[in-house]
Parts: structure tokens; sequence; C-alpha cells
């Protein structure tokens, strides 16, 4: 199983076509991506309060990475201590089968859920259903997506791509009692009566996590809407699934993330609801009697190991990235293929997947910058896609060992080729002359097609005279020295 | 497949050695800081107001002695006819011995020892409930509650509208002081909450709605 989105079998190329020739799927995002960049530079007015928090969210971070398997060792005896359970999963196939045995052992037919993009991650949802098992998402925008059959198209706003009139449709088609209307708060009001029930009756919930606290053993949900609150309340189980980078060191090092992550996401100074669950209920308290955590590698090992693809693990998941993003903006979220899209998307898809998998993403970015000058975590996404196009290109030497799977994927012969020319040309000043003298005289053999570049530009034709020409000759007549 | 065993073993042992010689850092090495604050104690509660009314908190302020009276005055304004409280704690203690109560019409029930049991009647019949909180934060207009058997998670969570007494005098300015000055890492309850607001959601349209699953009104009592 992959996290791959199985869209329609197209290529990147072709869900890139397919996307860019969308003209409402483009004003929907284009608007809220502005209206989300608004929301949080409105809550950013201080900028060197601003990098200072960056600065701390960065150290807080990488200190927690710096010593991940000492921290998740020491959070797992906690959790154990407070009556949490806690599970490793290597795979996606691991992780779903761990649910499913949960879910079994207590005889569950429906499992309700709140927002988890790891979930999404390990396509947990098909799994269950192959199994009889029926997960009903709670998340409003991801109870949408279900109904209509389709995936998020941004991690924080799953279904920003959708309009009202959509989810009217859809509303009336699939839910009782619910006629057709595009007032957003009857559409709510209908959705909530309808997981109202699911929640009374459901025996399991399930969640993501945005921090584990390995100090005292915390999982710490954050949310606008209370569907984490009620998935993690009212059924007698509760199992949180989350990826293993997670975790931090203190508590003390919530609050600077929270700040960073709310602010950034949706202009927030905090979310409606942080909920923070350290055991299952106690004594005649309400709140699930089991709460598991099931921890998910997939692949993050593997950027682990290398010092400067490890940043990509220091992600909070906020999106700010991706709002920020010229390429997300005219693209959304499903041209990428992937579980997580944008730039943090194409940073760590090709370490969950392996580069072969995910070969377009690296270079689906102008490199213009503005995702690492807004990361709450200061990952340097550039420069990790700039090392990931040199990897997708790069043949491992001899008994090097690999940092990503699907080295050189990318590798062709004619480029390989075509930069030796390069390379040679522009080192040899002899040949750089006689190239550029050919290139002038015989300007008017420039092929007027070109793949790719001719479709949507005219031919680049070389002009009358070289640049270096044209000053030796400027230089000249101004009676000058030689160049 | 592997065992759960494997996998944990796998997992640690590839950071290990992914890890190599790397320096591991501690809090010393951290570098940058959050926004500090001197407000005093009046500059702290109208920023507590200013932030919980941003995000359409009805905010209540009153005192010691009139706080019950205002509570039943805002109930009949809103034609609720119930409410839920814990007689274990002062709301429920205080509203008992409210005469005016029963005058009113207002029905007063309290949780049962069992609280799991009051799950149907909190999906069903409540309409509304009153809780104490722990504490509150003037930087982003939380409430800090720690849910237990008296007042249960589902109270401040199930039923369409909330009430919340909040003593002014709880109030810290940020919740790194709170978690520091409360001692929150030597012992964390079962659940920890911060509320801010009504439930509410974007997710159609970017338009704003409330009620999403959560109460859809929450209403503070300030006693000051």
């Amino acid at each position: 199983m992959s996290e791959r989105i199985p869209a329609q079998n197209l290529s990147f190329d072709e869900r890139v076509e397919r996307d860019l020739n969308n003209p409402l799927l483009r004003t929907n995002f284009r608007e809220a991506m502005d209206f989300l960049m608004d929301k949080r530079s409105s809550r950013f007015t201080d900028d060197q309060q601003l990098q200072d928090l960056r600065n701390l969210g960065a150290s807080i971070r990488k200190r927690a990475l710096s010593k991940l398997p000492d921290l998740l060792e020491q959070m797992e005896v906690k959790l154990r201590e407070n009556g949490i359970r806690v599970h490793w999963a290597e795979t996606p196939e691991q992780a779903n089968q761990i649910v499913l045995d949960i879910a079994q052992h207590h005889g569950v037919k429906t499992m309700i859920k709140g927002k988890s993009m790891v979930s999404e991650e390990t396509e947990l949802n098909a799994f269950l259903e192959q199994e009889g098992i029926n997960p009903v998402e709670a998340d409003m925008g991801e109870y949408i997506l279900q109904l209509a059959e389709d995936k998020p198209s941004h991690i924080v706003m799953p279904a920003i791509h959708k309009t009202k009139e959509d989810i009217a449709r859809l509303f009336e088609k699939n839910l009782d009692e619910c006629e057709y209307t595009e007032d957003v708060d009857e559409l709510i009001q209908a959705a909530r009566q309808e997981l109202r029930k699911v929640f009374h009756g459901a025996d399991i919930g399930l969640t993501g996590v945005n921090f584990m606290v390995a100090e005292t053993g915390t999982l710490v949900l954050v949310e606008n809407e209370g569907n984490g609150r009620m998935a993690t309340t009212v059924p007698k189980v509760h199992v949180a699934m989350t990826g293993i980078e997670k975790v931090i060191e203190y508590l003390d090092d919530l609050p600077p993330l929270l700040t960073l992550l709310t602010n950034s996401a949706t202009g927030q100074p905090i979310t409606t609801y942080v909920n923070m669950i350290s055991s299952p209920r106690k004594g005649s308290e309400d709140g699930p009697e089991e709460v598991h955590l099931v921890l998910l590698d997939n692949g993050r090992t593997i950027p682990y190991a290398d010092q400067e693809m490890r940043q990509t693990l220091q992600c909070i998941r906020c999106a700010a990235c991706m709002n920020h993003c010229p390429v997300y903006t005219r693209l959304g979220g499903h041209a990428y293929g992937t579980t997580y899209p944008g730039p943090i998307g194409s940073i760590l898809s090709p370490h969950l997947l392996g580069l072969e998998e995910t070969k377009d993403l690296p270079s689906a970015s102008t490199l213009c910058g503005a995702c690492s000058e807004v990361c709450p975590v200061r990952i340097p996404i550039p420069d990790l896609l700039r090392r990931l196009r040199h990897e997708g290109i790069r043949k491992l030497k001899k008994g090097e060992e690999a940092v990503i799977r699907g080295h050189g994927t990318k590798y062709t012969h004619t480029e390989k080729a075509a930069w030796l020319s390069w390379s040679k040309l522009y080192s040899s000043p002899a040949l750089y002359r006689s190239f550029a003298l050919s290139a002038t005289l015989f300007r008017g053999l420039t092929p007027s097609k070109m793949k790719g570049w001719t479709d949507f530009r005219t031919s680049p034709k070389p002009s009358k005279k070289s640049l270096h020409s044209l000053v030796k000759q400027y230089r000249k007549q101004q009676g000058g020295a030689e160049l | 497949m592997s065992t759960g065993i494997d996998s944990r073993t796998n997992i640690l042992n590839r950071l290990r050695k992914g890890l190599g010689k790397d320096p591991s850092l501690s809090l010393s090495d951290d570098y940058g800081q959050t926004a500090h604050y001197d407000w005093d104690k009046n500059q702290r509660t109208e920023n507590f107001i200013t932030a919980m009314a941003a995000v359409k908190t009805e905010i209540h302020r009153t005192t010691e002695e009139l706080w019950p009276e205002l509570l039943v005055k805002i109930l009949l304004e809103k034609d609720i006819n119930c409410l839920l409280v814990s007689s274990k704690r002062e709301t429920g203690k205080r509203m008992a011995t409210q005469e005016f109560i029963v005058e009113s019409g207002l029905t007063l029930q309290t949780v049962p020892d069992n609280p799991p049991g009051l799950k149907d009647k909190l999906f069903f019949d409540i309409p509304a409930t009153l809780t104490t909180c722990r504490s509150a934060i003037a930087e982003t207009g939380s409430l800090v509650l720690w849910p237990d058997e008296h007042e249960p998670r589902a109270m401040s969570l199930v039923p369409p509208v909330h009430f919340v007494l909040l003593k002014a005098k709880d109030i810290y300015n940020t919740l790194a002081d709170v978690i520091r000055q409360e001692g929150w890492a030597i012992g964390m309850p079962t659940n920890a909450l911060l509320i801010s607001g009504p439930s509410k959601t974007a997710d159609i349209a970017r338009i704003l709605a409330y009620g999403a699953h959560g109460p859809r009104e929450l209403i503070v009592l300030l006693v000051e």
C-alpha cells in the first residue's frame, strides 16, 4: 500500500494540466490562500517578536530531534505509567493492522474519527472498510470529503477546493432530512446532527496528535470544532495515531509551538480547543477506558539519518508553506498526488514514498523562498528541494550508503552529456568563442519548435552579435582598453 | 509481518544509527524567545476580555455576591429552563441556596455520582451547563479546565450552551505562566483543556459557523 492518491492514474504533468485548466479551482485556491496569508500576517505584526519566536520554535524542534530515540523511549515509559498503551509501526500496513486489532478486540463496528493526516497517509479508511468496520470522519472538512469520496487538498483546510454549492448538493443527497441550502450555518447544523448520532453510538474514536510531550506523557490535540474532543471523550476507546517525529521534550516547549502553529496556520492566537490527554479515565471520571498511541515510521527514519534532511522532520504541519507557495496556490493540492501537498509535501513525500514515485515533486517549485520565510520552525525548504533534485540525478558511488530511496531516478545520459558539454564550453575560452560565433552565424537554423518550451513561448533565437562582441565594439568606439 | 516489539527495536535502531555521533542539544542551546508582558491585574483582565470577545464569547463582569442572580437573568433571557451544575463545586453549592431559582421556573440538575451514565442526558436533554475553571490566560483569551468526576469532560462539550465561572484573580498572562506557576510538569491530570470560545468551523468555503460539534455559545461570568 502507498499513501499515493489514486488520481485516476494520471501522470504528474497530466494532473497539473487538468488542475491549471480548472478556473473555478484556481479561483478557490487563490482566494483561500490570500485569505490565509492575510490572517497570518495580521497576527504577526512585530517582526522582531516573530523572528525571536521562530528561532525558539526551531530550537525546540531541533533539540527534540537531536535526541529523538531517547525521547521516544522516555515518553513511552511515561505513557505506560499513565496507562496509555504504545504501539510501534514501521509501515502503513502495520499501523492499520494495529488499529484493526484494537477495534476487533472490542467488537467495534463503527469508528468515529477526528482529523488525522497520518490516517490519510496509511489509507486507514479504505483498509477498515475492507475489514467490515465503518470509519466516519467527524472533522467537517474530512466529513465532506468522505461523502464526496474525495481526498484532502490542504492539510489544515482539507475541503478548501469545494464550493458551498458542491457541499449543499452533497448534503442534500447524503444526509437525512437535509434539503438543498447554501446557508453555511444550516449546512453545519445538518452535519452536526448527523455526526452526533455517530458520536453517541461509537465505541472507538481515532484522532491524530499535534504534539507529544515526553516529560509528562501527554498527547496534545489542537482544533476548533470539538470533533477531536468528542472522539477522545465519548467512545470507550481512543486510538491516537501519529508520526514518530512529533515528540517534544518538555511541557514548557509546548506554549511557543502552539503559538507558532495556530498563528501560522489560520492566524488564530489559539484554537478553540487545546486538548491535553495524559491518561485513560481514572475512577469515576468520564472519558475513554483505554487510550492507545500508534507511532508510525513509514520512512521518517530515512531523512533522520542525514543531518540536512533531518530538518524536514521539524515540521509542525501548519501549512503556512502551502498558503504562501505560488505553485501550490495555482495548482491546489491534488496535482501533487501525495497526502502532503505543497512545499512540505515535496520535501517529505520523497522520503515516505521514494524518489521513483515522487521524482517530479522536488522540481515542482520555483525556489522563490516564500515557504522558508514563513516556516515557523525555519525549515530551509528550498535548500532541501535542491538537495532532493541533486539526489534524484545522482548515482550512488560504489560502497556509498543511500540517503533516500531512488537515487538517480531522474538521471538521463542526455542531460549528463548536455551538462558535460556546457561545462567544457564554459571552461575553455577558445571553445566558448567559437561556439558564440557559430551560434550567431547560424542563428537562422534555430528550430522553431522545441518540445515543452515553444508550447507557450516563442523559440529563443540568438542575436546577431554576441554580448562579448558588442562590448568589444563599444570599447573600441570609446577608444578604451581591450577587454 | 514483524511483531510490535520488532518494529519498536527496528525503529529505535534505525534512529540511533541515523543519529550517529551527532551531538544532542540541551536547553542551553536554545535561542529565541516568546513575547513577554508586564501587565498589571487590570490590564490582564482587560486583555483577557478583549481576546475572548474577539472569538464570540459572551463575557459578563460581576461580583461574588451577584453572579447567581445574573446567571438566572441570562438563562431566562435565552429561554433556557434547565441548568446542569456540580453539587460538589462552588457553582452547584451557591445555586442550590438561591431561593429565587424556584420562582424563576428554572430546573437545576446536578452531576450524578457516576458521570458515564450522564451521557444520554447531555446528548439529548441538557440545554446548558455551568462549570468552574481552574484559571485563564489573558494573551489568548483561554479558559483552563481540568475536568474530573464532578465536572466531567462532556459537560463542557456536549450541551449547546456552556457557562463558566471565572475569578479575575485566576487570570495569568500566558499559557507558559500557567504551566510553570501551577507546576503542571510535576503531574498532569487525565485531561487538561484550554477553551477559547464556542465551537466553530470554517471548513465550508471559509465561512465561519458556530456550534460545529461543541457548544454554540460560551458565556463567562467574570467575578471581580
